[in-house]
Parts: structure tokens; sequence; C-alpha cells
């Protein structure tokens, strides 16, 4: 049987997006630029895909005048990953191709 | 997908935990500080013991211990009231402070006790704290970073040295503590404060 794939963690960006949220709770813009050494277009865009698969919730706030963004995971976000990494291992474990 | 994508993607959030895991604030002014009391320190003990300083041992001892932890705490609340950042690893933080009071903890028995119950001569303090130091670093190093690794061996050497020329223990392992614990302490908070500015800067930074 082949196993189903979440399509929002077929890219390393995005999975690695999450495992730091899983770790941590919640990042901001630059914590995750720094710790993925994504472009600051290209984390944005993989955000953008995140929330709209409701895994991720974004907060834009000012500090003083400059804006910050936070990324934070949601429940089924953390779930979604959970499954990920169990069929990852069942992929590893079967040797399936 | 095959096994080739599945065993990369794990690693790479290995990868990605890993670089998390030194997201951490040691609070290393503690170590520099401690690091500079006991250059200045303990080679000066060692100068007054071979008659080439008065013998000021005592005062020394005082000025040491009490600039030592009015120092620490002067750090430790200014450090309360730092910004703690806001993905910190605390439960890194927590096995840091927990190898510091293991091993400081232990020094402060040895070193009290030694002597009074005439197990071991007062002379073997020193030593006791350099390997106590070592231990500390060696500590940080396997949960932290791996400078302090590195500091780690270096104060071990210093101990096996002043071992061999009990004369010079404090002349040994005075830089041997010293630097130990100043070089990584300054990378540390070098690496703190660099986190720090990232977070409170923008979305820009």
């Amino acid at each position: 049987m082949t196993p189903e794939f979440d399509s929002a963690f077929l890219s390393q960006a995005r999975l690695g997006i999450v495992s730091v949220l899983v770790a941590r709770g919640t990042a901001t813009f630059p914590e995750l630029k720094d710790l993925l050494r994504l472009t600051q277009g290209n984390l944005g865009a993989h955000l953008r895909r995140l929330e709209e698969a409701r895994y991720v919730t974004v907060r834009k706030e000012f500090v003083g005048r400059k804006p910050r963004t936070t990324a934070s995971l949601t429940e089924a976000g953390r779930a979604a990953f959970k499954r990920h990494i169990a069929t990852l291992e069942t992929i590893l474990r079967n040797g399936e191709r | 997908m095959n096994t080739e994508v599945a065993s990369n993607d794990l690693m790479y959030i290995r990868e990605v935990l890993e670089r998390i895991h030194r997201c951490v604030d040691p609070h290393a002014w503690h170590f520099v500080w401690w690091g500079t009391i006991v250059m200045l320190w303990y080679p000066t003990h060692n100068l007054m013991q071979l008659n080439l300083l008065p013998d000021w041992k005592l005062p020394l001892l005082v000025v040491a211990l009490t600039l030592g932890s009015l120092g620490s705490g002067l750090f430790g609340w200014r450090m309360r009231r730092r910004r703690r950042l806001a993905a910190s690893n605390t439960f890194i933080s927590r096995q840091i402070v927990m190898v510091v009071w293991s091993c400081g903890g232990a020094a402060i028995l040895l070193s009290v006790l030694g002597p009074l119950t005439e197990i071991f001569p007062g002379k073997l303090v020193p030593l006791i704290w350099g390997f106590a130091y070592a231990h500390i670093a060696f500590g940080v190093g396997v949960v932290y970073s791996r400078e302090y690794l590195v500091s780690a061996a270096v104060i071990f050497a210093g101990c096996i040295g002043a071992m061999f020329r009990p004369e010079f223990n404090g002349l040994i392992l005075g830089p041997c503590m010293g630097l130990g614990m100043i070089v990584p302490g300054v990378i540390s908070e070098r690496r703190v404060r660099k986190m720090g500015a990232e977070e409170s800067s923008g979305d820009d930074a």
C-alpha cells in the first residue's frame, strides 16, 4: 500500500518551518529565516502555504515602527506533522519505492 | 516518494532541530565573571605562597569571594531584567544550571569539608575547583555548545599540570580556568546578543 502524503510537507522548507514550530511553539520571521537559511520572499511564500492549510497562524504587529511577523503552530499542524513523520518512517522501514 | 527522499527529509528535520538546540541563553556572564576572578586570584595567591608578594592570602580570599558573589548577584539581577529570547530552549538552560550547581555544589562541600575533616590538605582546594570548572565546562559543552568542550580540555590539562607542579598550581590553574571560562562565555554572550537583536528587530533583520 502506498502511504498518503500531505502536500504541505512535500517541500523541505515547509518541513523545516513546522519542525521549528514543533520544537518552539512560535518563531519570528527573522528567526525562521536565520534557522532555515531562506530568503525573505521564499519564507513568506511557504508560510502562506502553511497558513492556507491551517497548520500555522501568522500574527503581524509593530515593534516601534518596524513590522514583526510571528508564526505559531496550530493543533492541526502538529497532528499533521506527526502523521508525516510516521509516514516517512514507514517508507524507510518498508524500503518502499 | 522513495526511501532516499524520506531519509533526506528526516535528516533535514534532525539538522533543523540541532540548529534550534543552540538557541539558548546560558547566562554566560557568570562564567566570564568567575573566570576573571579566578584568573586574578589564583596566580596572586600562588605568588604569595612563593613569598614573592606580601602574605595577604586570607584578605585576598575574602575579597575574591565577595567580589565574585556581588558580581554574580548583579549579573543575575541584570540578566533577569534582560528580555528572554522568545524562542529560547529553556530545557537546555535548566540543564546548564543543574550542571553548574551539581559541580559547583560538590566543590563547595569538598573545599570546606575536606580540609576541616583533614581528609585532604587545604592546598588541594584550588585543584578541586579546577576539576569542578572542567566538569562544568564539559557538561555545558555536552548540552549546549562545543567551545566549552575545548575549554574543558584546557582546564583538565591545567589540573594535570598543577598536580605535577603543585608549587605553581595557582600560576598554572589561574590562566587555564580563567581563559577556559572567559573565552567561551564571551562567545556565548555575543551569540545571545545577536539572537536578541534579531528578535527585537523587524522582519527585515
